[in-house]
């Protein structure tokens, strides 16, 4: 029977044994557990407490009877058994039950579970802590005394001895005695010691075995066989950065970072408390993002709150709590205390207000702007019993007052404003963005100017932009997949940016983006089609002449290669000089045009520009200029007038005649005279030529009766078929149908001249008006006067003193009639007029003397009439007529 | 798989809403002005004006040739080797002329969807393999070559526009 029994607890210690080594060691799942330890042969169930049976033992009855031994030393007592092998386990807040392991005899390990208060009382006891650092490089144990712990008062030593293993498959499940590694502890004096165990972050999910051995007061304690992942423990580092605002809806708004190299999501403890004039209120919240919204802050309140963190999904250990964060809110709050928006808008400004340790109403609020102005009520709006709201609608620019870039917004009770106020900040978007594409449809320029925006001082552009595949969209808008585009700062205050190459027929959205310091603006989009805003080349081989024969003034040019559209041209001339004076025409997809130009013989200046015929894009510039070249378009209009000198003596047959004329001008000539020819006709000898070439006077002896002759004017097209005849006739000379001629002297540079004619049958053409000073040796001069006139105005440089002869000659299609010859102005006229002139004068002063003489009088009889009736008693101031009414009929009278 | 019909549909709907927005005379016209802008582009090259057009040049049978094109299609199919030729070239005065073919490849498939056609869009891609050998060694030749098949296709595509050309 005994040999039965000794076989069967001889099994029941080898399934025990089997059971321990794979029931194994102690998995650390809480973080923070405790290891006691006591001397064996000590009967646990001797301490047990009422109601703690020893059955809780989780084995078998068999190992109960193998466990019964006696403790009965005290903790002084304990220190006496120097070479005594404890007994330890571990337990944990969270179970108290600790499972002894107790090598037997036979040095197997035995198993037992005992209430852990046994422990508490009479044996060793630490407190042990294990954690995977956060920077998931060194797996940490901490083993400190508790208060009720027997070896408190001597030195403790401390050796973690671990076992990592080089592969997640190799975990052994009892690993050999030789295999395990010492780590460094660190002991503080009698009370902890903290072990460091390096685990590569290739290992964190390995199990990681070990087991403590503590010296203390000479005794060595060693705690049962841990088992932990180290992945599965990790504490993080504290959150980072903790920080306070208040957000623009009036919350509090707490953030922190998240601690780095910890390779899962986190979640968060924010346990914080809010001091207001001395109520306190605390809250604990989890969360799993980054910050945390507070509401309803209050305004002179103080925040003080800490954060820890720990892993979100799956075990782990919450950090310690970073260091305390104090937040204080101002004695007025703004929400948002700044804003940024454009010129337009309508923003609203919140606020509450504190004023000496009370809440100001929000009714008593009142808003005022820059100090200066009160903001009107109307604007206002109550949002709760304390926060106001002030509404600004349709903003204008700021304008900077000194460095000040913003409005100042101000909350304030009805006589006094806190000193703080919030800032706002309104920048003109309104920035115009134009473009151009050059002639070789392979670059766009475009242009903005940032000038006329006051508000941007402070402020950062950048040009945006977002290219379409085709075309632009009807409203341009901005477009999240957008582009900087680098602008440049051109002297004339705009901002140059190039794009180079192109899409032609792609939209190009721009806007500008305005960067400040609180945030940033987009002006209004525009969309761009590089083909749409095409400047041409201007148009090459520009060439301009008079043509010939047809005389209007021909422009031709060769179109620039782009665009293929098709193009209008405008053409400018005039005449060529300092100062041109520049007439537009415009054609239409042409290459030349012909126009009327009223000088023929002038040198013309022709530019030409194009520009697309839809309308789209801009003009080019103009083309270089080109000049027209005067030459001879068509024969002269018309020949020289002519007059004559007659030489000699006038009744002689033979007569010397000089013909002498005035050169045609280029209007005339059109445009040139190479020579003159002077036409004889005679009864005797016909019709001959004399080619006179350049000059413009002629001598011929006259010795028939009738010798009519014609002057040519020759140019390189032709002779002038509109010629001038002048007939010298013996028998015509004699004819007289001047009866008079009159010459009166205006001023030194015109004399009036005017004739009377007789009743003649001849056939009058033209008259010839010659005169010259008879003081001076100067040769005649002359004019051709129509017939038809009767008083002629000759304009030249007389002085009154000199003598002049004028002579008017009738001429006749028969020939030259007898001249009527004055040699000096008309004096009687001239008196006359010199006494018309006095009479003019006179009658006025006569007149002007008879109204002063007669105002004289007027005032003169006024005089002597006072004068004489000065004497005369007023009849009212005699006795007897006291009493009289004088105006009434009485009997005396 | 199930984003082949979707990404079409999207695709189709796009054009689509192009075309209603974009007068189809106006596509026409520009497809035609921006041909025309190309064809003067190769013009202006200085080195193009005196290449011989009859001295024809051997091993570049990968660059499409002067072959009519009458279906929208195949004119994007070439285009899109045209297009990944001319991207290849390091030469600065083809960067413009593959921007335009972009802008062109895209007014056809405009084209294409106001009429209702299947367009599959091309890449070009497989030109490319033939590409690398060729162009260390001949890029003068490359360059030339291209262009002047590309300024013939143009004419070709030019006068098939008139004519209304099929899907």
């Amino acid at each position: 029977m005994m040999c039965q029994k000794f076989s069967v607890i001889l099994l029941h210690w080898e399934f025990i044994y089997m059971i321990t080594a794979f029931n194994l060691a102690y998995p650390i799942t809480p973080w923070r557990f405790k290891l006691s330890c006591m001397p064996p042969n000590t009967t646990y169930d001797y301490f047990l407490p009422a109601g703690i049976s020893k059955n809780t033992s989780n084995l078998n009855e068999h190992y109960e009877a193998v466990v019964e031994a006696r403790f009965n030393s005290s903790a002084t007592s304990l220190s006496n058994l120097p070479n005594t092998t404890f007994h330890c386990c571990f337990w944990s807040e969270q179970d108290k039950n600790c499972s002894v392991h107790a090598d037997n005899t036979a040095g197997k390990t035995l198993v037992s579970t005992v209430n852990s208060l046994v422990f508490q009382q009479i044996g060793a006891n630490w407190n042990v802590q294990c954690w995977m650092k956060g920077d998931l490089k060194l797996f940490i144990c901490y083993v400190e005394s508790l208060v009720k712990n027997s070896f408190k008062n001597y030195d403790l030593r401390v050796h973690l001895l671990y076992v990592l293993p080089e592969m997640l498959e190799d975990s052994p499940l009892v690993p050999k005695k030789g295999s395990f590694q010492i780590a460094h502890c660190n002991c503080t004096g009698r009370e902890c010691c903290e072990c460091h165990v390096p685990v590569p972050t290739a290992k964190l999910s390995y199990t990681l075995l070990m087991y403590l051995k503590i010296t203390s007061g000479g005794v060595i304690f060693q705690s049962p066989l841990m088992s932990v992942q180290p992945i599965n423990v990790v504490k993080p580092d504290p959150p980072l950065g903790l920080h306070m605002e208040i957000t623009d809806d009036g919350n509090l708004n707490i953030s922190w970072s998240r601690p780095t190299l910890v390779p899962f999501q986190l979640q968060y403890q924010v346990k914080y408390s809010e001091n207001f004039t001395g109520i306190m209120r605390e809250a604990d919240e989890i969360v799993s993002s980054t910050s945390l919204l507070v509401d309803s802050v209050l305004p002179g309140s103080s925040y003080e709150v800490q954060v820890r963190s720990k892993r979100l999904d799956g075990p782990g250990i919450w950090s310690d709590w970073s260091s305390p964060h104090i937040f204080i809110t101002q004695d007025v709050i703004y929400f948002p205390p700044k804003i940024l928006t454009s010129v337009g808008s309508n923003v609203s400004f919140h606020c509450i207000y504190k004023n000496e340790s009370k809440t100001v109403s929000s009714k008593d609020i009142v808003w005022w702007m820059n100090l200066a102005e009160k903001i009107p009520q109307s604007q206002y709006h109550v949002v709760s019993d304390h926060v106001s709201k002030v509404t600004f609608p349709n903003l204008n620019a700021t304008k900077p007052r000194g460095k000040f870039t913003y409005d100042a917004v101000y909350c304030c009770s009805e006589h006094e404003c806190h000193h703080r106020y919030a800032e706002l900040y309104v920048i003109d978007t309104n920035i115009n963005i134009s473009c151009e594409t050059d002639g070789y449809l392979a670059k766009m320029t475009c242009r903005w100017s940032a000038n006329p925006v006051q508000s941007l001082v402070g402020s950062t552009l950048q040009l945006m932009y977002h290219r379409s595949s085709l075309y632009c969209s009807d409203i341009p808008s901005v477009h999240p997949m957008s582009e900087p585009k680098d602008c440049h700062l051109q002297k004339d205050g705009f901002y140059e940016c190039i794009f180079q190459p192109i899409f032609l027929l792609s939209g190009y959205t721009m806007w500008i983006r305005i960067n400040h310091p609180l945030g940033s603006l987009d002006s209004t989009p525009t969309c761009v089609l590089p083909d749409s805003v095409v400047k041409p080349l201007p148009p090459s081989s520009v060439k301009a002449e008079i043509t010939v024969n047809i005389g209007l003034l021909k422009v031709s040019w060769e179109k620039p290669a782009f665009p293929e559209s098709n193009l209008q041209f405008q053409i400018r001339y005039g005449l060529s000089g300092k100062e041109v004076h520049w007439k537009i025409y415009e054609v239409y997809d042409a290459k030349s045009a012909s126009l009327p130009v009223p000088d023929l013989c002038a040198v013309y200046a022709v530019q030409v520009r194009c520009k697309r015929l839809d309308e789209l894009g801009y003009w080019s510039d103009w083309s270089s200029p080109a000049y027209t070249v005067v030459m001879d378009i068509k024969v002269p209009m018309r020949g020289p007038e002519f007059w004559r000198i007659i030489n000699g003596d006038i009744t002689k047959k033979e007569k010397n005649v000089t013909l002498l004329w005035k050169p045609l001008m280029k209007n005339e000539s059109l445009c040139s005279v190479r020579r003159y020819v002077v036409n004889h006709h005679t009864s005797r000898n016909g019709t001959r030529s004399e080619d006179v070439g350049n000059n413009t006077t002629f001598t011929f002896l006259w010795t028939e009766q009738v010798h009519t002759v014609t002057v040519l004017a020759i140019n390189s097209i032709g002779a002038s078929f509109v010629n001038f005849n002048l007939t010298f006739s013996w028998p015509m000379s004699k004819v007289n149908i001047v009866q008079s001629l009159s010459a009166y002297h205006l001023n030194s540079s015109c004399v009036i001249l005017s004739w009377i004619l007789s009743p003649s049958d001849y056939n009058l053409m033209y008259f010839i008006i010659e005169w010259k000073n008879l003081n001076e040796d100067d040769e005649i001069k002359w004019l051709r006067i129509p017939s038809s006139v009767k008083k002629y105005y000759i304009h030249d440089y007389f002085i009154p003193i000199e003598k002049y002869q004028f002579s008017l000659y009738p001429i006749f299609t028969e020939g030259v009639g007898k001249p009527k010859i004055i040699n000096s102005f008309t004096q009687d006229d001239i008196e006359k007029h010199q006494n018309d002139a006095g009479l003019y004068i006179i009658v006025p002063i006569i007149i002007s003397s008879s109204i002063l003489l007669l105002g004289t009088l007027l005032i003169s009889h006024q005089r002597m009439k006072k004068l004489f009736w000065e004497d005369v008693p007023n009849p009212k101031n005699c006795s007897w007529a006291q009493g009289l009414n004088f105006k009434k009929r009485t009997d005396i009278l | 798989m199930r984003c082949g019909p979707l990404c079409g549909f999207l695709w189709l709907w796009l054009y689509l809403s192009y075309v209603q927005a974009v007068p189809i005379k106006r596509i026409q016209d520009d497809t035609k002005t921006l041909i025309k802008t190309i064809v003067t582009r190769i013009n202006d090259i200085s080195h193009m004006q005196s290449v011989s057009s009859k001295q024809k040049v051997a091993g570049l049978d990968f660059i499409p040739g002067l072959r009519s094109v009458p279906s929208l299609s195949k004119m994007d199919q070439i285009l899109a080797i045209y297009q990944q030729i001319l991207t290849s070239l390091p030469s600065r005065n083809v960067i413009q002329i593959s921007n335009d073919l972009e802008n062109l490849r895209a007014l056809l498939h405009l084209l294409a969807s106001s009429k209702r056609c299947p367009f599959p869009r091309s890449s070009g891609q497989e030109t490319l393999e033939s590409l690398g050998g060729v162009l260390k060694a001949s890029l003068y030749s490359m360059e030339v070559v291209a262009l002047s098949r590309l300024q013939g296709s143009l004419r070709d595509m030019l006068r098939q526009l008139d004519l209304n050309p099929r899907c």
